[in-house]
Parts: structure tokens; sequence; C-alpha cells
């Protein structure tokens, strides 16, 4: 009965044309960067009244959380009950500071990925910078030192290997969106590709 | 000999192909998943130009040849 009812439970969760994993699938297209915490940093950019730069002990020294959240990806997988654990977005965004004028968002990483979100998403509750998922350290393979976690878009915008964020009064669209991905990548909505944009 | 996308969503679904192998190349022989996606990419390339919309056909040719502007580059870092 129980197991039954875990199953309709789950399969409420699984966006249309997702299928769940067990496993977690290793996805990305550029080399995995070093990460040496002496020289690492975090940047903040653009629209704000105080751009910041922090290092691996003061990232780490901000507030965290613990957010369990679902993971779907555009090629067809989704990974349910993910626990991270880092620095929500909207503390970030508090020390930063975003001009009235902001609306946007670009995050990336060092290799020169981007992915571009509207700001009022980042500020979602379970948007976070995480460097740990299931109590672990979130490994190279998967975004660590740290990655982005945007639960409610498919997975691209959840940037691995975050260490900048801009902030913009007009949306720039990021690596994937360029390339024929959609905007806003809401997986509900099944939003997977650019031609869908305007329908 | 397969039969050649006279769709753009056909086209489309084989850049689409392409991207998922250079996705899932880190599981794989990375060197070999490029090599894939760049075969992926020239019948996508060929079919673009076959398509009767002409517009469509740009756009996608477009999108071709920035993937395999990226494959250049991830050679090159590797090289």
């Amino acid at each position: 009965m129980f197991g039954r009812r875990a199953a309709e439970d789950q399969a409420g969760r699984i966006p249309p044309g997702q299928h769940l994993t067990r496993g977690w699938p290793v996805l990305h297209s550029e080399g995995i960067p070093r990460f040496n915490p002496d020289t690492w940093r975090f940047r903040v950019t653009g629209a704000v009244e105080r751009e910041t730069e922090w290092t691996w002990e003061e990232f780490r020294a901000l507030p965290p959380v613990n957010v369990t959240s679902d993971f779907h990806c555009v090629t067809g997988w989704s990974k349910l009950d993910n626990e991270w654990e880092g620095v929500p977005f909207r503390e970030v965004a508090g020390r930063v500071k975003p001009l009235p004028a902001a609306r946007h968002c670009v995050v990336s990483a060092p290799s020169g990925y981007t992915a571009n979100l509207p700001l009022d998403v980042l500020l979602d509750d379970d948007v976070l910078f995480a460097w740990a998922h299931g109590g672990e350290p979130l490994v190279p393979e998967h975004g660590g030192p740290m990655r982005l976690v945007v639960p409610k878009r498919y997975g691209w915008k959840s940037v691995k290997w975050a260490n900048a964020v801009r902030f913009l009064e007009r949306d720039l669209r990021g690596f994937w969106e360029e390339r024929g991905y959609h905007n806003n990548a809401e997986p509900w909505a099944e939003e997977r590709y650019s031609w869908q944009e305007g329908r | 000999m397969a039969e050649q996308p006279t769709d753009p969503t056909d086209v489309w679904n084989l850049i689409r192909r392409a991207d998922d192998l250079l996705k899932y190349s880190p599981n794989r022989d990375p060197a070999k998943a490029r090599l894939q996606a760049r075969e992926q990419l020239k019948r996508a390339a060929q079919a673009a130009a076959m398509l009767p919309d002409r517009r469509a056909g740009e756009s996608l040719a477009a999108q071709v040849r920035t993937r395999l502007d990226d494959l250049d580059r991830l050679d090159r870092e590797e090289a």
C-alpha cells in the first residue's frame, strides 16, 4: 500500500517527457576546472550597489541552508529528493544589493559557460549555491566545489562550478539559450527549445 | 543510407542528438564522442541545406556552425 502511494507521489513529481533516474548521470560539455581554495574567487558585478568578491573561506562563512528539491535534465531524466547544502541566492543578493532596475542575471563558470535567469526566479527560497549533496561535499563531476541549483528550471540553468554572477537590467541569453534551447526552461511547461518561445 | 530529413524539426533533432553526445561525453571517451557529434552535425548541415523552408534552413545551419566552432575550441583545449 505504502509502496503504491510512494510511487504515485513520485509520478506526480515527474514533469511531462521526463523519466525517473535512480543514479545521477554526469553531463557537461566543457572540461572540469581545477579548484584551488587559495585562489578561488566568487565575483558579483553589474547592476548592484556593491560589486563584491569572496574568497572560498569567506563564501563558506555565509549562513548556509539545507534544501531538498527535484532536478530535471532537458535530456529527459529527473532525479528526486536531492539534499543540497549551500548559500541561498537571496543571501548573496542581499549583500550586493541589486539596483532597482536589475531584472536579470547571468551566472557563469570559469570555462565561460553561462546561463541566464530572471532575478525573481533566482530569489526563490529553493535557489542556492550548493557545495554539498546528500551530506557529502559536491564532487567535481557534479559541479564541485560549488554549483548553482535552480530546481524549477531545467538542469542546464543550474550552472556547475559557478563562480560569478552579473546582474543586468536587460536579459542576455546564456550558452545553451544561444544554441536553440528555451530562454525560460520551465520543466512543467516542457519549455525545452527556443522555437517554442512566444507560442 | 538514412533518409534525408525534410522537416526543420527533424534537422533540429539531429543537432540535439549531437548536443547529447557532447553532454554525455564525460561518461565515455570524450574524443570519440566529439567525433560522433561532428558526424551528426555534418548530416544536420546537409539536411539543413536541402530544406524547402530556407529561413529555417539558414537558422539551423547557423546553429550547426556554432557547434562546430565549439568542438574546434574543445579539441584545441584538449590538445
